[in-house]
This record gives structure tokens, C-alpha cells and sequence, in this order.
């Protein structure tokens, strides 16, 4: 389970002072799948970074699965990540100088996971995605929704707790994109939690619950059944 | 993992397209010239190690005389040797070589040989012991002269005389003397990398026949008089070289008190590992040059990894989406830089096997200049060595920054690609300015080596060495003379003792009235014919020449040099005393150079004993010397159908004084085109990722009516900042630094302005020239194209 208790992120410049996060108290259970909404400018990407330890907030509590990481140096927060959490962005963020397969196997290869399984496993990862015909492809050679299928095997080869997507569907089709929410759900039907972030109510749609973010405040929580 | 990094290191190489041209090319050249550098300085290093106990092993040096007169002779005279292991505590061995003067030619099975006197040396018996780095391939090691008449050879040589190396036993005539040899061992040939040089070696022994002593001549081992060799003492291990110094001194001047010289200065020991880098007086002449060709490897180096650093950290932002991407899957920022220093690894790797293939095409130019022939090979550890070790050096120098700063990217600001680079381009700036500052000083150094030896060049000699070839003619220089002034090719015809260009001969036996007692006045000598001061083109100041009669060998004619030291006021018709001949002065000669003009004018003594006078110096004109030439053979062939007939021209000799300086010239010429070629490459890397950066804004300058030449002035502007920085900064110290290079010669330039104005255009049009290629295209760029590119 993670949580956070009024939660705060603030931007400077020399001139300007931003508040991105303006006290965001939130829980999200094992197993649940949040979509983060909101308009542009309102804070979702900023609250899923520091969600995904990708950052620190200024102020505010974040227990991340009973550990208290708000203060955290960057080590810390990577050797938490490792493993933990996967990530899904909108712009999927693939290495251009790595094949299909070599992107999924990268964070494998950092937890140092031995070469027999991690064959079986990016191998399970790819079939699941629907891609392992690509596996020698290079990201530049592949559809959008295969780039992002990619992305999402990369993702859940570690076999995280915690999948944060940052507008998965966003530089897709609409065909494509249904795909992608699809494998998503499938994911968090098999117990991952997914946290997304998006601006598409179709998306959002396949959440359990939705949370509305204004001028770095949550305003609504929806619940779907 | 490793593979993972290389294969992503490959792939990032292929994807960089002309990027990666730029890299590897700069860093291939630099290392090339790098390697080659620390190959020769390793080379000089170690010059003379390759003896057992080398660092046991000295030369005995002799400091002559005070003041104007003091001098560092590299010689001591023969007893030396004798008396340092019987009564000098701590001396194991002494082993003497001395230079062969009396004979070259040599008769081999009916054929003649002949050889340059300076391959020719007298060396005691037990050289082998002291030098013992040298092999025996053929022979008793330890008795390498069996006999009075054995003759010791390196392999080269038994080859060209026998053509077999195995020579032992074989023989060879002296023509001359018709005395005949046994080989009695054959050495390897002596290592370019020795100070001790030589081919044919004869045993001192009979050198001390030869001077038995005679009512003239003293024994050669009771000679206290004559430095003529050198000698190199080994030393018990822990023994003070300077002790056995003072007790040499002491032993000569004891010996000599009855000759009224005993204070005639001191001995002093140098190691034998020091002889190659330093003069006998100390100076450091050829450390200098080490230091000096060390620091522009290094120098080069730092040009060549500031270009690496230069671009890849340009290149960096956009390699930070991988970056940021593989933070977020799990990587450690050790991780990351083992990834980038592995990329840097390779990336050097490769440009280290491509400067092996430039090694391998600079290599005849290597040896052409340097004159040595043992060139780079991968056989060779130490070749080895030094690979890795520059390798090493600039993975050091080049690599590490990058790998720490870009592993050190913020994931979140990597992935959003921006408010990464702001504070690397002001280090790249830093970087371009001591890249633009190090080339500007290589320039002003080449421009300045070129000046100054134009300067010794072309300077005012005092004699005239145009058109004049000089040959030895024997006994017989009187004879040809009067035959060959008929030739109509011919101009003049004079003799001496030696070539002006190369006098060899010194001595300190002179005497005037006023002459401080004790005074060491150490002069050139050199006996002429009537004929050799007009006929040279040099100028009498006072007084009269030699008038070619009987009376004349009791008179001298000193330089002004020689009269100013020697402080002899009224010169003409004073008394003058020079070896056994009290004469006097006739006549003062303006003073002429006989070496090069790093050094000042010696003084020097000319008499007239026609006799002894086994030069002629025949002066022609350009289009008559091949016939003066073909007329001055015919006699020396009649009369000796197989001597050889050498000439020098007097210009081509002095040329080669000052091949070293020449030498010097080129390579700083190459040097800095290298630096100059390897700087532009890195900043047209720069210029193009700049241009690429700012290619939004010039699309919207574009848009908002900015023409071709202002956006061109606008990119360039910057980077002209950056040279002009780098000129002010490497003036002052060019200047600095080209003074003490200067400070060695006795007749030097001044250092003008134009060179460092020159210099600074120079560098200011290059990289003008490089920037705006760059420049230019992107002000060409379609705006529409450029925006929509953002």
C-alpha cells in the first residue's frame, strides 16, 4: 500500500515560485487501479514522479509500501525503485540503440538477474505483449502500439508491485490504444496496482477509481464498480 | 553486462555518424603523434640502461680553467685509467676508448674498405667487463683481443668485410701500414640507444706500442698532459663519485707539479646513464629537448582529449533520454559509469589501432628525423608499454568527466531533455580557449624556430662558404696546388691543417708577456697557407698575412676573440709563445664561426707550416664545379689509385651544423599543423551541435526577417570570443617560452610583434573558416523546416 499525507512540490526559479503540489493526501491499495486526471498544468505528472520515486516532494509524508521515503537521496529512491516499480510513458522512452528484446532485458540486467531466467522471462514478457515476432526489431522499425507494448513488457518483466503510466495512450491511435488500456487491465487483474495518469475519460473508464487533480489540489474521487 | 555496454557502444558509434569520424579521427592522429613522442622520450630515458650495473658506471669529466677560460672536456688524459683502481679506494674497473685518427682503410681478401674514422676506436682489453651490455656473438667474451694485433667487430661490419657474421680468426691489412689483424670477436651491433659507439675496435695495448715514448713523447700511460680519451670508471656499490673526483684531481696535479700546471682545474664524475641528456658541464641540453618534446605530447594529448570531451559532452544531451531511461529501469549510477567509461574505452580503442596504422605510415618520416633505426614494434613490450600507457592516460584525461557527469543526470530532467548542458558549456568553453591557446603557442614556437635559424643561416660568417669544397690531399697539398690554380674553373687554391668547419684541434700550450700564471688560455689552432685568409674572403684588421716564406712558421695570427681573452694590447709584433715556437704576433683576423652560432667565437692561434697543411680548400664558381671537382680527383687518383677522394662543400657542412635545429624547424611545423588540423576538428564538432541547438532560434530570427550574414555573424561571434581569449592568454607565455629556447644561442632574434599578430590571425581565420561552414548551413535552413523540426 502506498500513501501520502498532504503533500506538497514547489518549482523555483530565480524570479518565479511554481506550486505544482498543494497537500495531496491519497492512498492507493494492492491491487487497485487509480487514474490520476486533470487539466495541463495541474500537477498529475508531478505527483506521479514523486510517486514513482523519480523525485522528492518539498514537504509532506510518502510511505511507499511501509517505508518512509520522502526524504530520500536519489540512491536510496533508485535502489527502492529497482524492481518495484515499472514505468509506462507517453512518449514510451525505448533506447533507439537497443533491439526489442535488449530494451526488456535492461532491467533485468541491473537487478542482475541470472541469463537462463532472464531469457525465459523477457521471452514470457514479449509473447504476452504480442511482439515477440519483433524481438530483433529496433524501436525506429515498430508501430507506435508495438513501441508501447514494448514499453509495457519492459515495464512488467521485473514483475513490479507498482506500474505508473504517464499517458500511455497518448501518442497512439485509438485502435492501439484500446489494445494498450487492455493489457493494462489484464496486468492489474492479475494484482498489479496501476497508478495512470491521463487526460482520455475512455482511459480512465478502465480504473477503479478516479482522482481529479486542480492547481495541484485533489477535488474529486470517483469510484467505479 | 559488459557485452550489453559494448554492444550499445558499437551501436552509438554507428548511430553517430560523422560525429564518430570526428572522435576517433582527432584522437587516431593525436595518439599517433603522442605514441611516437613518448616512444623517442622513453627512448632517450633509458639511453645506456642495458649494462649490468650501469648505475655504478661513470665517466671521468675534466673542468678546465675560470672565468672566460673555463671549459667541461668529456676526455682525461690515458694514466687516469691506471692509476684510478690501483690508487683510488672504490674503483673496481676502469676501461678506456680513444678515437683512431692515423688510419680508415683497410684491405679485406683484395678488396679496400674504408671507414669513417669516428667508427674506429682503441679500447682497453677488458672493455667487455665494464660494458658487458654489449653481446659477444663470436669470440672469448672475456678476451676479446687475444693478441697484440686482434681486431674486435660488430656484426654489420664482419658481414661487409667477410660477408659471414662468424669472422673469428679471419684477417685484415691496414693499408697504410701493411700491419695485419686477427678478428678475435665479433660483437652485436651497439645499440642505437648507447652512448659508446663504434664498429672496429683495436686493443689500447698496441695504441701504448705504437707511443712508446721517444725523446719527444712521453709514455701514453705517463702522458699527464693529453686528454685523448675517455674514460669510464665502475664503482664499488655505496662509493661517492665526488670522493673519487677530488682523489683524481689530486693524483694529477701531484703528477704534474713538476710541469708548473698542477692547478689545472678538477675532475668530475658523471654517471654513465646521464651522458646521452647531459653535457659534461652539466647542462642539460638533451633533457631539454626530452622535456620539451614530452610536454607537446602531452600537449597534443590534451587537444586531442579536450576535442573528445569537447564532443562528447555536446552529444551528451542527447544521449540523456537514454540516460534518464535506464535510471528509471534499475540502473545505478556506478552502473552508468561503467557503461560510458566502456563506451570511452572503445572509442580509444578503436582510434588507438588506427593510430597504429598512422605509426606504421609516419614511421620512415619518425626515423628520418630522429636518425634512429630501431623503429615502433608491437614485439616489443615497452612498445606496449607505452600503448597502454597513453591509452590509460587519456581515458584518464578524456573519459572520466564525461562518464560522471552524464551519469549523474536527474532521471526526470533526462527524460524531459532539458536544464541539463547550461553549465557544461561554460566548461567547453574553458576547454576551446586551452585548446585554441596550446595551438596558438605551437604556432608561435614554429614561427619563431623558423626565423631564428633563418637568422643563424643567413648571418654574416666572416669567411665565405660559398663555392669552396674542401678534400684531405696528404702530404702532397703544395704540389696540386701549383697544378690545379691552371685550371680555368678554378679561383683559388688554399691548404690547411682542417676543415674551418670542423677543427678538432685545441691546445692550452701558449704564453704571452702578461699571461697570469696559472692561466689555462685554451685556443683553436690551425696552421694555413698563404693563400687561405684571401682566398676564404676573411678580413684582416691589423697587421699583415703569412708571406708564404721559411720565416714564417715563427709567426701567429690570433682572432680578435683571441686578443680581447688573452688581453693583449697593440697586438702586432708582441711576443708570442705557442707550443715550443717563441714567435710573434703579425696580424689579427676579424672573428670567423667554425661552429654553430649557439656557440660564441673561440679564440683562436693561425701559423704556417706548410707541411703539415692536409687540406686543400679549392673555390670555384656554380657552373665550374663539376670540372674543379672532376680536375681535384684526377690528381688524387693518379697518384693513389685506391684512395678515396672525399669533398665537402663548405655550405652543404654547414648546413649540417645545423640539422638538429632543422630538424627542430620541421617538427614543430608538424606539430603544430597537427594541433591546428586537430583543433578544427573539434570545433566544427562544436559548431554543428551548436547550430543544431540553436536551430529553433534561428528559425524564428529567420521568420522575423534576420538575413543569412547576421545569423552567420551571430554563431560565429561566440566561438571568435573564444580564440581571441586563447590569444591573449598563450602570448605572453609563447613569448616567455621562445626566450629560453633563445637564450642558448649566442647570436638570437628578437622575438616581434607580427609573430604573435601573425600567429593570432592565423588561428582567427582557421577558425573563422571552420566555424562558418557550419554557421553558414544553418543560416541556410528553411525556417519552416527548422521549426517544425522542434
Amino acid at each position: 500500500m502506498i500513501q501520502t499525507v498532504n503533500l506538497q512540490k514547489l518549482f523555483a526559479t530565480e524570479e518565479v515560485e511554481t506550486t505544482a503540489l498543494n497537500g495531496i493526501n491519497m492512498e492507493v491499495k494492492d491491487g487497485e487501479f487509480v487514474a490520476i486526471m486533470g487539466p495541463s498544468g495541474c500537477g498529475k505528472s508531478t505527483l506521479l514522479n514523486i510517486l514513482g520515486l523519480l523525485d522528492n516532494p518539498s514537504d509532506g509524508e510518502y510511505n511507499f509500501y511501509g517505508t518512509a521515503v520522502a526524504n530520500m537521496t536519489e540512491r536510496q529512491r533508485a535502489q527502492l525503485r529497482k524492481g518495484s516499480i515499472g514505468f509506462v510513458f507517453q512518449s514510451f522512452n525505448l533506447i533507439d540503440e537497443l533491439t526489442v528484446y535488449e530494451n526488456v532485458e535492461l532491467p533485468l540486467l541491473y537487478l542482475k538477474t541470472p541469463a537462463d531466467e532472464r531469457k525465459t522471462r523477457v521471452e514470457t514478457s514479449l509473447e504476452r505483449m504480442g511482439i515477440m515476432h519483433r524481438r530483433n526489431h529496433f524501436p525506429q522499425q515498430l508501430s507506435g502500439g508495438q513501441q508501447q507494448r514494448t514499453a509495457i513488457a519492459r515495464a512488467v518483466v521485473a514483475k513490479p508491485k507498482l506500474i505508473l503510466a504517464d499517458e500511455p495512450t497518448g501518442n497512439l491511435d485509438s485502435k492501439n490504444g484500446e489494445e494498450v488500456m487492455k493489457v493494462l487491465s489484464e496486468l492489474n487483474d492479475e494484482g498489479t496496482t496501476i497508478i495512470m495518469v491521463t487526460h482520455s475519460p475512455y482511459d480512465a473508464g478502465f480504473a477503479h477509481r478516479i482522482v481529479n487533480l486542480f492547481d495541484g489540489k485533489v477535488v474529486t474521487e470517483n469510484f467505479h464498480v | 553486462m559488459f557485452r550489453n555496454y559494448l554492444k550499445i557502444a558499437v551501436r552509438n558509434l554507428r548511430n553517430g555518424g560523422w560525429y564518430s569520424v570526428l572522435n576517433i579521427g582527432g584522437l587516431a592522429v593525436v595518439l599517433a603523434v603522442s605514441v611516437l613522442l613518448f616512444w623517442w622520450v622513453k627512448d632517450e630515458l633509458t639511453f645506456d640502461r642495458f649494462h649490468a650495473d650501469s648505475d655504478r658506471i661513470y665517466r671521468i669529466n675534466a673542468h678546465i680553467g675560470k672565468g672566460s677560460d673555463e671549459q667541461f672536456w668529456s676526455s682525461s688524459p690515458a694514466p687516469t685509467a691506471v692509476a684510478a683502481p690501483s690508487q683510488v679506494p672504490g674503483v673496481e674497473t676502469a676501461v678506456r676508448t680513444m678515437g683512431i685518427y692515423d688510419f680508415r682503410t683497410f684491405r679485406i681478401n683484395g678488396k679496400i674498405f674504408t671507414e669513417e674514422n669516428r667508427d674506429l676506436r682503441y679500447v682497453d682489453e677488458n672493455f667487455l667487463d665494464l660494458f658487458s651490455g654489449f653481446p659477444v656473438l663470436f669470440g672469448q667474451a672475456p678476451e676479446p683481443f687475444p693478441t697484440l694485433n686482434s681486431v674486435v667487430l660488430t656484426e654489420a661490419t664482419a658481414n661487409k668485410f667477410f660477408g659471414t657474421i662468424n669472422a673469428v680468426g679471419k684477417v685484415l691489412t691496414v693499408v697504410d701500414s701493411n700491419r695485419v689483424f686477427t678478428v678475435g670477436a665479433v660483437l652485436a651491433d651497439l645499440p642505437d640507444n648507447s652512448t659508446v659507439q663504434g664498429k672496429v675496435f683495436f686493443p689500447m695495448s698496441l695504441r701504448k706500442r705504437l707511443f712508446g715514448g721517444n725523446g719527444q713523447w712521453k709514455r701514453m700511460d705517463d702522458d699527464w698532459g693529453n686528454f685523448d680519451c675517455d674514460t669510464y670508471l665502475k664503482l664499488q656499490p655505496g662509493i661517492d663519485p665526488n670522493i673519487v673526483g677530488t682523489k683524481l684531481t689530486a693524483i694529477q696535479a701531484e703528477a704534474r707539479k713538476n710541469d708548473g700546471v698542477a692547478d689545472f682545474g678538477d675532475y668530475r664524475l658523471q654517471p654513465l646513464t646521464s651522458l646521452h641528456l647531459y653535457e659534461p658541464s652539466g647542462k642539460d641540453t638533451g633533457m631539454q629537448q626530452v622535456r620539451m618534446l614530452g610536454l607537446i605530447a602531452l600537449f597534443l594529448l590534451s587537444i586531442g582529449c579536450i576535442n573528445y570531451v569537447n564532443l562528447t559532452t555536446a552529444r551528451a544531451t542527447r544521449r540523456a533520454r537514454e540516460v534518464g531511461v535506464r535510471k528509471v529501469v534499475g540502473a545505478e549510477t556506478s552502473q552508468l559509469i561503467g557503461q560510458l567509461l566502456a563506451e570511452s574505452f572503445l572509442t580509444m580503442g578503436i582510434a588507438l589501432v588506427l593510430s597504429l596504422l598512422l605509426i606504421q605510415i609516419l614511421m620512415p618520416f619518425y626515423r628520418d628525423i630522429t636518425g634512429k633505426t630501431l623503429g615502433f614494434s608491437l614485439l616489443d613490450p615497452q612498445a606496449w608499454a607505452v600503448l597502454v600507457g597513453t591509452l590509460l592516460l587519456t581515458l584518464v584525461l578524456a573519459g572520466i568527466y564525461p562518464a560522471l557527469m552524464m551519469a549523474r543526470f536527474d532521471p526526470l530532467k533526462s527524460l524531459r531533455g532539458r536544464g541539463l548542458s547550461v553549465g557544461q558549456a561554460g566548461l567547453r568553453q574553458v576547454l576551446v580557449v586551452t585548446q585554441f591557446a596550446l595551438a596558438m603557442g605551437l604556432i608561435v614556437a614554429t614561427l619563431v624556430i623558423g626565423s631564428q635559424l633563418r637568422h643563424i643561416r643567413e648571418r654574416d660568417l666572416g669567411f665565405n662558404k660559398e663555392h669552396t669544397f674542401v678534400f684531405w690531399a696528404g702530404s702532397k697539398t703544395e704540389a696540386y696546388k701549383r697544378e690545379l690554380a691552371h685550371e680555368s674553373s678554378i679561383l683559388s687554391v688554399a691548404s690547411s691543417t682542417a676543415n674551418i668547419l670542423d677543427l678538432s684541434s685545441q691546445t692550452g700550450d701558449t704564453d704571452w708577456d702578461g699571461k697570469a700564471p696559472n692561466r689555462m688560455f685554451i685556443v683553436n689552432q690551425m696552421s694555413i697557407s698563404k693563400e687561405f685568409i684571401p682566398a676564404n674572403g676573411i678580413k684582416l684588421v691589423a697587421g699583415r698575412n703569412f708571406s708564404g716564406s721559411p720565416a714564417d712558421s715563427a709567426y701567429f695570427i690570433l682572432n680578435e676573440t683571441a686578443i680581447r681573452q688573452a688581453g693583449i694590447t697593440n697586438p702586432i709584433g708582441k711576443r708570442f709563445k705557442f707550443h715550443e715556437t717563441n714567435g710573434q704576433i703579425i696580424g689579427v683576423v676579424r672573428d670567423f664561426h667554425s661552429e654553430s652560432a649557439r656557440k660564441d667565437v673561440f679564440p683562436m692561434v693561425l701559423n704556417s707550416h706548410p707541411n703539415w697543411n692536409a687540406m686543400l680548400y679549392v673555390r670555384t664558381t656554380d657552373a665550374g664545379a663539376p670540372k674543379a671537382i672532376a680536375a681535384a680527383g684526377r690528381l688524387l687518383k693518379r697518384d693513389n689509385p685506391n684512395g678515396l677522394f672525399e669533398y665537402k662543400f663548405l655550405d652543404e657542412t654547414y648546413d649540417r651544423i645545423y640539422r638538429a635545429e632543422q630538424r627542430t624547424g620541421q617538427l614543430f611545423q608538424f606539430f603544430a599543423g597537427i594541433a591546428i588540423v586537430v583543433c578544427c576538428l573539434g570545433l566544427f564538432g562544436l559548431a554543428a551541435y551548436t547550430a543544431e541547438q540553436r536551430t529553433k532560434e534561428i528559425g524564428v530570427r529567420k521568420v522575423l526577417g534576420a538575413s543569412v550574414v547576421s545569423i552567420v555573424t551571430l554563431l560565429s561571434k561566440d566561438f571568435l570570443k573564444l580564440v581571441l581569449i586563447a590569444i591573449v592568454i598563450a602570448s605572453p607565455v609563447a613569448w616567455w617560452a621562445m626566450n629560453q629556447w633563445l637564450r642558448d644561442f649566442s647570436y638570437r632574434i628578437d622575438i616581434a610583434w607580427w609573430v604573435f599578430a601573425l600567429s593570432g590571425l592565423l588561428a582567427i581565420v582557421i577558425a573563422l573558416l571552420t566555424v562558418s561552414f557550419q554557421s553558414i548551413r544553418a543560416a541556410l535552413m528553411n525556417p519552416v523546416k527548422s521549426l517544425r523540426s522542434e
